[in-house]
């Protein structure tokens, strides 16, 4: 049986004052996944690894990690050996490769990021919806766009971060929407994001074409 | 009122559904009633009629619903919905399933999850409900646990109602369906005293890949995606089946099982799909010309296949895989269940598809009796009487967790595993008297193993504590699953059994319904309330 090292980093807030790297041996294949590995190790080396694992390709997103520093979805990564598995950056970890995912569900509703309530008549029936939005609404929301985000830091409430821009940007293109979704994204400091451009998404979702650029070319525009 | 979800909430398998959605009367000649009709002979008529009724009545109002939780549907050139974005998606009589661009279930998650956001209920993400608390008949509140940090919780509350979607888990790794997927709904209705239909009815989707393990069971696509002239080939490349886009899910997927069942299949155990011969024709090259709306899981194939694959030249090795129960708890038109208080919709509630769902159907079902089902409890809740919490109401989890903890038997996800290889490989694609006796006599073996079960506890985020409930709801499942599947004595939909190959409709034009949980678990036949319908439908078909 062929067999890969690959490094995990492990963090148990109740025992860990810092996380700390654990190697494993693991099998491999063809077409073997950095996600397969994680089962692995669960199932059948150590009980204890916390990951998440949803849909096995692709849709869910909740497998998203860093492997050797690159976010990316843990289902659709090639397992190779020596790789380095840790948790999303800037993101607040709860165990091992497990994000806290609660403050995602508080922003949608601090900053409303849905359309309005419409009474089913109100309804437009003709909709000619951009092809940003169409693009934009691929967003698997798996987070790894915000660990390639420089400035974002979960614990900063004065900046948004690329996915809070790309759910405001989903919402400034849909024609239902009512709320100045570009006065939102000024608020939450998208005029940081000129000159960067850093923002990625494993799945290529345009985040800085389709999303940030354009609500930061809204907002300079308004600046006077 | 709260929203309580185990994963995020607007995830489950709708988030990683196609998106293909049933909107009827975009085609000339289509009616409320041919839909109604095709749904019933596609699901060989154990379909409740009422509930396919309301489903080809309220199809396009679940659309418009879904457009104001913010989803937009893909629009032809002048901004309509219309025909020229839709398709005949597998067991329609013509076109009515609207396609999405380019795959659906992600904005439909995220729009769901957007409403959720809407109202000013409580939301609980990331929480295992472990029981429902009953008081005789009557709901009177739930226990959870918080996969978090471990710890449990009781609501009290005057109604309660299941969207727990369903339980291809089961199959794992012969699955498309989210890892939460294990059937906890079922469970739950059958410990409350509620009763489940036609849990036989497991639907397997006859294409999904074979390998690489990682990709293993991933969807490819229904029959439709064979396109006009796709056929099947066994290991030797003899043809096994031509015209399969005009077949049901459940006839492929028979046709397929039946062939590796003789020792046909090929290297990794499927049979191959070659969609080569379209090229030789008009309408074939158009199919192909649209590979890529017309076959939900061409990008799954590029990766499993290879590019060659990809562009449709080499043949795709495929292999059935579970991707919906059609069977589910028993519900009226409101989503009631037996038990006061308890609702069920969406997946996790039967009868609407009988023995077959037709494609793109299930995204209006969810959302059709979804609404139905709060719409109702919310009347029912405002006139009931506030529930009674009661000091010992989460003892039973404290117990089980504390015995799991000491004990030192297998680790729940060794008996998970062993479920799942004995129900693909017992209550799988073609069943007979033999494997169901077997898959019986292995969940007693499984059950029994799990009273020793243990491993080491944790302070949050433990997934074998979520795997330890997870392994008792689907133990029930399992169970109900491989009665109902000994009791059909005929083959009838995604029922197919080698001892008895054929529909019975002389017998068989009857439900199964299952009550009552582990060994005591009781078993009765009724009557379908469709057999009329389906004589009608028959002398229909044959005059
Ligand atoms: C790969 C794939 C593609 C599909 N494509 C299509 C398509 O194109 N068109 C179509 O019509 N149908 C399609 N289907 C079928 C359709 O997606 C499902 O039937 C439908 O989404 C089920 O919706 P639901 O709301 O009932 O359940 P789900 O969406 O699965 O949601 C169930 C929810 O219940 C939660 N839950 C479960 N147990 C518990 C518990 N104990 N405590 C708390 N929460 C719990 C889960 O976390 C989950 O969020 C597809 C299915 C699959 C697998
Ligand atoms: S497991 Fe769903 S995207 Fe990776």
């Amino acid at each position: 049986m062929d067999t890969v090292t690959i490094e995990v980093i492990r963090y148990d807030p109740t025992q860990d004052a810092e996380p700390r790297p654990q190697r494993f041996v693991v099998p491999t294949e063809k077409g073997a996944t950095v996600q397969q590995a994680l089962m692995h190790i669960y199932e059948e080396q150590d009980s204890s690894l916390a990951f998440r694992c949803g849909c096995r390709y692709r849709y869910c997103g909740l497998c998203a990690l860093e492997v050797d520093d690159k976010p990316c979805l843990a289902c659709l990564t090639p397992l190779k050996d020596g790789q380095v598995l840790k948790p999303l950056r800037h993101l607040p970890v709860l165990r091992d490769l497990v994000l806290d995912r609660s403050w995602v569900f508080d922003t949608m509703r601090n900053l409303q990021l849905f359309i309005p309530e419409m009474e089913y008549e109100e309804l437009p029936e003709r909709i000619f919806e951009p092809e940003e939005h169409k693009r934009l609404m691929q967003c698997t929301e798996c987070l790894a766009c915000l660990a390639t985000c420089p400035y974002y830091d979960y614990r900063d409430a004065s900046f948004g971060g690329t996915y809070t821009f790309v759910k405001l940007a989903q919402l400034h293109f849909d024609p239902r929407d009512q709320t100045d979704r570009v006065a939102q994204a000024r608020k939450l400091g998208v005029e940081r994001c000129a000159a960067c451009r850093k923002c990625q998404c494993p799945l290529g979702v345009p985040a800085w074409k389709s999303a940030t650029s354009v609500l930061l070319k809204h907002a300079s525009s308004r600046r006077d | 009122m709260a929203l309580l979800s185990k994963e995020p909430l607007g995830y489950g398998n709708t988030r990683i559904a196609a998106g293909i959605k049933v909107h009827p009367g975009i085609t000339a000649g289509d009616s409320e009633n041919l839909f109604y009709e095709d749904m019933l002979a596609g699901g060989e008529y154990l379909n409740n009629p009422r509930l396919a009724r309301i489903v080809a009545k309220e199809s396009r109002l679940s659309s418009q619903m879904l457009e104001s939780f913010g989803y937009t549907f893909r629009r032809d050139d002048e901004g309509l919905i219309s025909v020229k974005v839709a398709r005949r998606s597998g067991g329609h009589s013509l076109i009515r399933s609207l396609v999405p661009f380019p795959y659906g279930g992600v904005p439909i998650g995220s729009a769901l999850r957007s409403a959720g956001a809407r109202g000013q209920w409580d939301v609980f993400e990331e929480v295992v409900v472990t029981r429902l608390l009953t008081e005789g008949n009557q709901i009177r509140g739930l226990v959870l646990l918080h996969t978090k940090d471990g710890t449990l919780e009781v609501i009290a509350a005057k109604a309660v109602v299941l969207t727990t979607g369903g339980a291809g888990w089961l199959y794992y790794p012969h699955t498309d369906c989210s890892r939460v997927c294990t059937g906890d709904g079922y469970a739950l209705a059958l410990n409350a005293g509620a009763e489940l239909v036609d849990m036989e009815q497991v639907q397997f989707i006859p294409f999904a890949v074979t390998h690489p393990r990682s990709l293993a069971g991933m969807i490819i696509g229904d029959p439709a995606a064979a396109g006009p002239h796709g056929r099947l080939l066994d290991k030797d490349g003899n043809v096994v089946a031509t015209e399969i886009n005009v077949m049901t899910r459940a006839q492929v997927a028979v046709i397929i099982s039946r062939e590796v069942e003789r020792g046909r299949g090929a290297a990794h155990g499927g049979l191959l799909l070659d969609l080569s011969p379209n090229f030789a024709s008009e309408i074939g090259r158009r199919y192909l010309a649209h590979a890529h709306t017309n076959i939900a899981g061409l990008n799954v194939v590029k990766r499993a296949y290879g590019p060659q694959a990809f562009k449709c030249e080499e043949p795709w090795e495929v292999l059935p895989s579970a991707h919906f129960i059609m069977g589910g708890v028993v519900i009226d038109e409101w989503g009631r269940t037996s038990v006061k208080g308890l609702y069920a919709a969406g997946e996790v509630a039967g009868g609407i598809h009988g023995a077959n769902r037709l494609g793109s159907v299930a995204l209006s079902d969810i959302l059709i009796f979804g609404r139905r089902a709060g719409e109702d409890a919310a009347k029912y809740a405002a006139g009931a009487d506030a529930p009674l919490k009661r000091a010992d109401d989460i003892d039973l989890e404290h117990e089980r967790i504390s015995q799991w903890h000491a004990k030192r038997g297998a680790r729940p996800v060794q008996l998970v595993r062993r479920l799942q290889t004995s129900m693909w490989t017992n209550v799988g694609l073609v069943r007979d008297q033999d494997k169901g006796m077997r898959a019986l006599s292995e969940i007693d073996s499984i059950e029994a193993e799990s009273a020793e079960m243990g491993f080491r506890g944790r302070p949050g985020y433990c997934t074998d504590l979520q795997d330890a409930f997870e392994l008792a709801f689907m133990l029930q499942v399992a169970r109900a699953t491989a009665r109902s599947a000994l009791e059909r004595r005929e083959s009838r939909g995604a029922h197919a059994r080698s001892d008895y190959p054929m529909r019975d409709d002389k017998n068989w034009l009857a439900n199964i319904f299952v009550r009552g949980v582990g060994k005591s678990m009781l078993t009765a036949v009724r009557r379908s309330a469709a057999a009329s319908e389906a004589i009608a439908g028959i002398r229909r078909a044959t005059s």
